[in-house]
């Protein structure tokens, strides 16, 4: 009976990767041809009612890619440096926190005010003191990126924590565990599907905050891009600074995704 | 008859929302080397909250559990512990979890895998040691958390309500599994405290049954299981089996009628 239902399981695996392995199934081609129609109305659009200066046919946006090429792929990497490292940073220092917190009661009585009349604050407030202390460069950039991804990990970190079932620590201090491997081989594994959710937030907050500290003063960025494309009415400029980063936004959070669904792949699913 | 766990007027209470429960007051029981102890007794009486005080997870109030003749402070892995709730960690695999307890001991990575992949086989999960706990039924999860509260091989083995969420059929064979199982590797037989609501399961797998009464829980009496081992899952039938069932379910009758 046991052999039975584990042969099930497996059958039911080799199923889904059957369906895995074709190319298109019913609910993509239905997601493709709603795009596709989008393009459709979009050019049907630009060409009759939408003047280009308003708003750029698909045409013109791909002929701006093409002119822009180079320095295009400069200000892709500069945001995407300041994103990413920005967010490590933060998401790192973040979690280390709050787990620094929940050990022990005093590192929490220290650092509980502080990051309680930090978290209110919306981070973007904070640019015009960042631009006069840091200047327009990278590090301003990075740090405020970092406190914002700091604020969102130190406090999904803490309220995961708090919901880790009491049982399973009971279990492991039952079988010898000290109070490090507890949090090592307990908490931590624990909490790690929730800590996921934060970070997929984080990586959303931590393009808002580049693209806005960009805005309001850099020498590089597709935020830089946009705001100079805005001076000179180039709207086809800033379509394409826009649409890069939706796309590499979709595919960072995927790829958090695709890390975090290897990570937790023990965990019971409802799909 | 030397006592291997002696529990002295052990009282607990709690600061509940609605003031004060008093959980446990003045429980006295030795439970001698080697002995299977079950505690019944209605909801509520504290019969849990006994074994935890005898793991060392919860303080007692006032008085001493003692085990092997020292004072019980923490939890030690010489006394583990099947839990009611589904404690199998979801994020190890079978091995892992089996073998969680041995990686803080001394014995060296290799003979922590033979020790593992024997209790595999010996709580008949073979083939499974590398699943992930979500791929089991709940009597293979609670086969896993067995086999994990074996690993250490423990003296002292404290169970509460271990098979209580499992159908009937699947409780009466992890009762036989763990009535061949409760025997150190030196072939000693190991102290087991086992709290239950279900008399039929007292009585077939106990020494003695400890009744106890409501909260504030106390024992009232502690009476002796007199069937040979072992024992055949029919001896259930017998007439002595259920005029034991009677005698023990007529004092829970009768304390439920006092409170």
């Amino acid at each position: 009976m046991k052999r039975n239902e584990l042969g099930n399981s497996a059958d039911a695996v080799g199923k889904e990767d059957t369906r895995k392995r074709r190319l298109i199934t019913g609910e993509g081609a239905v997601s493709v041809i709603t795009v596709l129609i989008l393009v459709a109305l979009w050019t049907a659009l630009t060409d009759s009612y939408i003047d280009d200066l308003y708003f750029p046919s698909p045409m013109d946006t791909i002929q701006v890619v093409g002119r822009m090429e180079g320095v295009l792929v400069s200000y892709f990497l500069a945001t995407m440096y300041r994103v990413v490292v920005g967010m490590l940073i933060g998401a790192v220092l973040g979690v280390f926190c709050g787990v620094a917190m929940s050990w022990n009661k005093w590192i929490n009585s220290v650092l509980d005010p502080l990051i309680e009349g930090l978290r209110p604050i919306p981070a973007v407030a904070l640019i015009p003191f960042f631009i006069l202390w840091f200047g327009i460069g990278d590090t301003g950039k990075l740090i405020l990126t970092a406190i914002g991804g700091f604020t969102v990990m130190v406090v999904t970190t803490l309220e995961a924590i708090k919901h880790v079932s009491p049982i399973y620590i009971m279990a492991a201090r039952t079988l010898g565990a000290s109070r490090l491997e507890i949090y090592r081989t307990i908490i931590l594994p624990a909490i790690t599907p929730t800590l996921i959710g934060g970070v997929r937030v984080t990586v959303a907050l931590s393009f808002a905050l580049v693209i806005a500290s960009e805005f309001m003063g850099a020498q590089s960025g597709l935020g830089y891009m946009i705001m100079l494309a805005r001076r000179t009415l180039q709207t086809d400029a800033i379509l394409v600074g826009v649409i890069i980063i939706g796309i590499t936004s979709w595919i960072v959070d995927r790829c958090v995704r695709i890390v975090g669904n290897y990570l937790t792949r023990w965990a019971p699913r409802s799909e | 008859m030397s006592a291997y766990i002696s529990i002295a007027d052990i009282s607990k209470s709690f600061a509940g929302t609605a003031g004060r429960i008093d959980a446990l007051q003045n429980v006295n029981l030795d439970v001698p080397a080697g002995e299977f102890l079950c505690l019944v007794g209605p909801s509520g009486c504290g019969k849990s909250t006994l074994v935890f005080i005898i793991a060392g997870l919860v303080k007692a109030s006032s008085g001493e559990v003692r085990v092997a003749g020292k004072p019980v402070v923490e939890p030690d892995p010489d006394r583990t512990m099947v839990f009611q709730g589904d404690a199998v960690f979801p994020w190890m695999t079978v091995a892992q979890n089996i073998g969680y307890g041995l990686r803080f001991g001394a014995m060296s990575k290799k003979e922590q895998g033979k020790t593992v992949s024997q209790l595999v086989d010996l709580v008949g999960l073979t083939g499974f040691a590398d699943a992930f706990p979500k791929e089991l039924s709940g009597g293979m999860k609670k086969r896993v958390d067995l086999a994990r509260a074996y690993a250490t091989n423990p003296t002292v083995l404290l169970m509460d309500e271990p098979f209580g969420a499992l159908d009937a059929i699947t409780k009466e064979k992890m009762q036989v599994d763990l009535m061949r199982l409760s025997v150190t590797d030196t072939g000693q037989r190991r102290t087991i405290v086992f709290v239950t609501h279900d008399l039929e399961e007292a009585i077939f797998l106990a020494d003695r049954v400890a009744v106890m009464t409501p909260r504030p829980g106390t024992i009232e009496v502690v009476l002796d299981v007199p069937f040979p081992r072992p024992r055949e899952a029919s001896i259930r039938l017998s007439t002595e089996f259920q005029a034991l069932r009677g005698q023990i379910r007529e004092l829970l009758v009768s304390e439920e009628e006092e409170s």
